[in-house]
């Protein structure tokens, strides 16, 4: 157990995951918040277009891997301001407390306390430009990964506590589903008939138990195989019913921080066909 | 270098502090009933959403007595585009729109709405005429002689 725990904090490995991590969340931040926060929406709030202003800053930041430390910092900071302080628009005065963007403010958080910035960026690029001007190989991409356990813990938290919600609305018995269906999809016309009924059961219990699977199944290497697919179908499932919009997309990405980082390595260079033989 | 066991040490009560502070939300919300504020959510998906949806359920009233499976499309609408009903008021709307539909006749509507985690009782509407007017004074009459004349 001692030997486990100091090897979950101490193991050093690829920051590629983490690089593709911080450039996948910041676009996906832009695709969810960058129009809420244009400036030309909140020109009479001095402090709304100061909001903006450091959000495309930091973000762009992010993105690129520019003063990477720095930019995931500001970017968390700015996340908290909007999420913690203003709550949302004033079309909409809730939607930075969502649930969806909640996840995206902590799963920030978390990544920015990992050295992200080492891959996939313009700091690595400066970094492999200095290296060759002083006559040395590139710097290794490798670094301490464990921050990465904490978006981990964060998706398994996420999957514990709302399969124990959905158990305390009764989702095996179908109906939380069936009023999503009439919320989204029939209004008053829901079907009355006993396979409708049954396959909004089936569809409640399978979500409440694919929950508590993935909640500890994915820190298990051996089944990654067989719950990363379905963890995969189950968002993209989502995705398509019910309105979501970013989340989808984001826990996609989180499921980076599952996988080794140097399979996620091995991966890429095995995509730009390094380490192969190269035609003549 | 590898790190010296301070370092570990910090690092694994960081890990624990952080993971904790996960569970933070969601166990004030859904183990101790607390609200759940903006710096520690809950995570609550989806919870109790479309809760305040009701099912129709209409009925041909007296000789021709029937239910109206498919009354949606006597509004000219499909399954996918029939009406949201919330409340009392929308239920009659509805209701009246399905007697203009089939004039001449005795329609009685009935919903069911949904609260978390299942089904409130069906409204008490199975016997009412939508489309007479008097019908609901009458009821409410009858219900008062009832109450004074006492059990």
């Amino acid at each position: 157990m001692k030997a486990w725990l100091e090897r979950l904090v101490t193991e050093e490995a690829s920051t590629r995951s983490l690089g593709l991590m911080r450039l996948l969340f910041g676009l996906i931040l832009w695709s969810r918040f960058a129009r809420e926060l244009m400036p030309y929406r909140h020109f009479d709030e001095p402090d709304r277009v100061v909001l903006s202003a450091v959000f495309y800053v930091a973000t762009t930041g992010m993105v690129l891997g520019l003063f990477t430390p720095v930019s995931m910092v500001l970017t968390s900071a700015t996340l908290i301001v909007m999420s913690w302080g203003y709550g949302g628009t004033a079309s909409d005065p809730t939607a930075w407390v969502h649930h969806h963007t909640t996840m995206h403010l902590l799963c920030v958080i978390w990544l920015s306390l990992t050295p992200c910035g080492k891959s996939l960026s313009v700091d690595r690029w400066l970094a492999v430009r200095r290296a060759e001007q002083a006559g040395q190989p590139p710097p290794a991409e490798v670094a301490p990964t464990w921050g990465r356990h904490l978006i981990g813990a964060q998706v398994a938290t996420l999957y514990l506590w709302s399969a124990v919600d959905k158990l305390q609305c009764n989702y095996w018995n179908g109906a939380a589903i069936e009023h999503l269906v009439m919320r989204y999809y029939v209004g008053a016309a829901l079907p009355d008939v006993w396979w409708f009924h049954a396959a909004c059961a089936a569809a409640g219990v399978i979500t409440v138990v694919l929950e508590l699977v993935l909640f500890w199944g994915l820190f298990v290497p051996r089944l990654q195989p067989v719950l990363v697919p379905l963890g995969l179908v189950l968002h993209i499932l989502f995705y398509v019913l019910i309105p979501v919009n970013t989340f989808t997309v984001w826990m996609m990405t989180c499921y980076l921080a599952f996988v080794h980082p140097d399979v996620v390595h091995r991966a890429i260079d095995r995509m730009l066909g390094r380490g192969l033989p190269q035609a003549a | 270098m590898s790190p010296t066991s301070r370092v570990v040490a910090l690092r694994l009560a960081l890990l624990a502090t952080l993971v904790a502070y996960m569970q933070v939300g969601s166990v004030r919300a859904l183990v101790l009933n607390w609200a759940d504020p903006p710096w520690a959510k809950a995570w609550e998906m989806y919870h109790g959403k479309g809760r305040e949806q009701c099912r129709l359920d209409a009925y041909v009233l007296g000789e021709d007595a029937r239910r109206l499976d498919d009354w949606f499309t006597l509004l000219g609408e499909t399954r996918t585009s029939a009406p949201k009903i919330t409340s009392d008021k929308e239920r009659d709307r509805i209701g009246r729109k399905l007697c203009k539909a089939l004039p001449g006749t005795s329609i009685a509507v009935v919903t069911t709405c949904g609260k978390t985690g299942g089904w409130k009782r069906p409204s008490p509407t199975r016997d009412l005429d939508v489309c007479d007017p008097a019908a609901k004074l009458r009821r409410a009459r009858e219900k008062l002689i009832e109450t004074e004349k006492g059990p």
